[in-house]
């Protein structure tokens, strides 16, 4: 009888049909160079998203047009069938417009998220399965794991690398289909794959920044996607007395300490200010000393559960960002939202990102998540912050 | 190996013309020199352009050699400001001017004379370029009354004619036409060559200056190689008189399509009441984007293509279908196009994989 093929096939891996995301980067090309050796039937799709030269508005050295010609390049030393995919429109409506529509609420969004949940999962999803494909692997760094009661997402083992933050919203169905080969491995392990096959990308540096936002200023790009919707403003003290002016909203994120422009005050003083709250309304970004940024209530929507129910233990760990720690809270359900109760204040939670759920018995075991809303705090409430009106 | 039915978009060289093309790859040859390895060039261009010639009906003056179609149809449309043209030319038509005045077709494809005639007294244009045959749909223009049209009214006409050739008779010289572009590789021969012919010869501006070759309208050594391939093709085709090749080809493509329309209710051929080449169907299918049925055939082994892909191999929908008022079905329409290396049973092959695939995706 056959063992099970290192994707969980009952089968041959010749006669298992796997799509492979490859972005041109070492991870996914690592991906598709292990399906390959191990004898998968492998076809590689690349996805254009945007224009790169409209994206920076000028020539730069590295640029999604290189990315796509470094896929084809390992798809051609790897002998598999490979296609570019034009989702330039699906990616601007799903993903982009959203993040710069975020941005101008005051919030900050996580691009990478939506790309998943939509471009990714949703479209690329159907191709593989159009295609007639078993399965639609990635080279993120997650694992799945077959457990008692069924699919589980696991964090990468390489903790520098986990992806978990990233794929919270993946749903069960699409669970069933994904596969993750990379999750067991560490970043130098997959270098030396790399190595080993002689990947032509082996020696490509990792991808650090958003992808349409290659140079990190985000701010650029959706005063470039939203022209004159962008107003200067004032920057308040909690109490209401003004310290200085803006130029946007967009440049400010809750918990931000560093580059704030107050001309009124010290560097000394600047020091020891944080954005604590962006008041859209009022098109604010209030300061205040770092205690402000203490919340001890958070409201999410677009709750994902991976295995389809509600976790049934309300002590959960969540993730408030993707660099950030676990952190123990307690979780109430109210219709399709769900309020988080930290067991100790934190800080620095911004409205936009997630909040990634894990399970407290085993803190590998991703439940699922939901999109901040909003926060609370007793000190919130005192001032009258915008995030505590939920 | 894969079955190769994407003859629209390039064919195979014809095993006569690679040979004639070896035979010329290695001596020196620059046709312009005096010497007798000059001589002997001369008279292998010579040769081609009598070829070229034959086939569409031209005098040997008349036939500019250039790099392809692309290049034919651009040194033509620069000459004018604000040129006429069908709204499904193709790009190397549509992109050469900023100022064109788009003609309307019906949703057969075909050209609105009406509104052709109306935008000429509109507009006082003075060029009119039309192509012969649509490369995605394959549907041939009236030219006869586009023409007649454009001598009503005194106007420059050009057609693209890259995909007509030898697919169907053309005629230069009795057709009236100003100009018109064609293309070798379309017919057999290898990529990199193509023919402006020209009506009247003082008609053009060059757009490559330099030595003066082909009287002064296109300079730069001749790419001899090339051009006694194009000459072969076009020989081949020109000694099927009787077009046999052609309206086999033809009685095979509709047996295809309408196998598939017995077997497929809701697919649709494009320009079905209209006259089109023998070898070309672009068909509708609904609920899978023309580029997944396009890699899933691609993977089957099939190669056919959807709308015109652009060099970075990304594919654009089709301007081709919205102008025939069928922009629902622009994202979902794969072209098949055959040629004279098909056997029998490709396209039979094709439509039960095709049919296949139908079934997987409108479950």
């Amino acid at each position: 009888m056959l063992k099970n093929n290192i994707l969980g096939f009952n089968r041959d891996p010749k006669d298992t049909k796997v799509v492979v995301a490859m972005s041109g980067g070492v991870d996914s090309s690592v991906t598709a160079g292990l399906l390959v050796e191990e004898g998968f039937d492998v076809i590689g799709i690349t996805l254009q998203l945007y224009d790169y030269g409209m994206a920076i508005q000028k020539k730069g050295a590295c640029c999604a047009g290189s990315d796509i010609n470094d896929a084809r390049e390992v798809a051609n030393q790897l002998n598999i069938p490979h296609y570019v995919l034009d989702y330039e429109s699906k990616f601007r409506d799903q993903v982009i417009d959203d993040f710069a529509d975020e941005y101008l609420a005051g919030k900050t969004p996580i691009p990478c998220v939506r790309c998943n949940q939509t471009v990714k999962f949703t479209d690329l999803f159907k191709m593989a399965k159009n295609l007639n494909a078993d399965a639609l692997a990635t080279g993120h760094y997650v694992q799945r794991v077959v457990g008692k009661n069924g699919i589980e997402l696991h964090r990468g083992v390489d903790p520098e690398k986990d992806q978990s933050y990233f794929l919270f919203a993946t749903t069960k169905d699409q669970l069933e289909y994904l596969r993750f080969p990379l999750g067991s491995l560490n970043k130098i392990e997959t270098r030396k794959i790399a190595e080993r096959l002689n990947l032509k990308v082996k020696n490509k540096p990792d991808s650090q920044d958003i992808c349409f936002v290659p140079n990190g200023k985000y701010s650029d790009v959706v005063r470039r996607l939203r022209p004159g919707s962008i107003e200067p403003g004032n920057i308040t003290y909690l109490d209401g007395s003004i310290l200085g002016r803006h130029n946007g909203i967009i440049d400010y994120t809750i918990g931000q300490r560093r580059g704030l422009g107050i001309g009124g005050v010290s560097d000394l003083e600047e020091e020891r200010l944080y954005v604590v709250d962006i008041k859209v309304q009022d098109n604010e970004v209030i300061v205040g000393p770092k205690e402000a940024l203490n919340v001890d209530e958070i409201l999410l929507k677009e709750m994902n559960w991976v295995n389809n129910s509600f976790p049934s233990d309300k002590k959960i760990l969540v993730k408030l960002r993707n660099t950030g720690k676990l952190i123990p809270a307690e979780m109430i359900k109210m219709n399709d939202r769900v309020t988080l109760y930290p067991t100790k204040p934190v800080e620095g939670v911004s409205p936009g990102q997630a909040a990634v759920i894990f399970d407290a018995n085993d803190e590998n075991n991703v439940l699922g998540g939901g999109w901040i809303v909003s926060t609370a705090s007793k000190l919130q409430k005192k001032y009258n912050l915008s995030s505590s009106a939920a | 190996m894969s079955i190769y039915l994407d003859y629209n978009a390039t064919s195979p060289i014809r095993d006569e013309a690679k040979e004639k093309m070896l035979e010329v790859m290695g001596p020196p040859i620059n046709s312009s020199s005096v010497h007798s390895f000059g001589r002997k060039a001369k008279s292998y261009l010579q040769k081609a352009r009598s070829e070229v010639a034959k086939l569409v009906n031209a005098d040997l003056d008349q036939v500019i050699f250039t790099s392809g179609g692309t290049e034919a149809n651009s040194m033509i449309m620069q000459l004018s400001n604000s040129p006429l043209v069908s709204a499904i030319e193709h790009d190397a038509v549509m992109a050469s001017s900023n100022n064109l005045n788009l003609i309307n077709v019906n949703s057969d494809g075909i050209v609105d004379l009406e509104m052709l005639e109306a935008t000429i007294k509109k507009t006082n244009t003075d060029m009119i370029s039309v192509m012969w045959a649509n490369n995605e749909t394959g549907v041939i223009q009236p030219m006869t009354e586009i023409i007649k049209i454009a001598k009503k009214y005194k106007i420059y006409i050009h057609c693209d004619a890259v995909q007509a050739l030898g697919k169907i008779d053309l005629d230069f010289k009795s057709s009236g036409l100003n100009s018109m572009a064609i293309s070798s590789h379309k017919i057999g021969g290898p990529v990199g060559v193509g023919a402006l012919i020209l009506k009247d010869p003082f008609d053009v501006n060059p757009i490559i200056l330099g030595g003066g070759q082909e009287k002064g309208h296109r300079s730069g050594t001749e790419n001899l190689i090339g051009i006694v391939g194009f000459g072969v093709a076009a020989s081949l085709i020109s000694k099927d008189s009787k077009n046999y090749v052609m309206r086999n080809i033809g009685v095979r493509q509709k047996q295809f399509e309408d196998y598939l329309k017995d077997n497929l209710k809701d697919i649709k051929i494009f320009g079905e009441n209209a006259k089109r080449l023998p070898n070309t169907s672009c068909i509708y299918m609904p609920n899978l984007n023309a580029d997944a049925q396009v890699i899933a055939l691609d993977l089957e082994g099939f190669a056919v293509s959807a709308g015109s892909a652009c060099s970075s191999g990304k594919v654009k929908s089709s301007h081709v279908l919205k102008a025939m008022g069928a922009e629902w079905a622009a994202n979902n329409s794969i072209r098949v196009s055959s040629g004279w290396q098909n056997n029998k049973n490709d396209l039979e092959k094709l439509a039960h994989s095709y049919i296949e695939l139908y079934k997987r995706s409108n479950k």
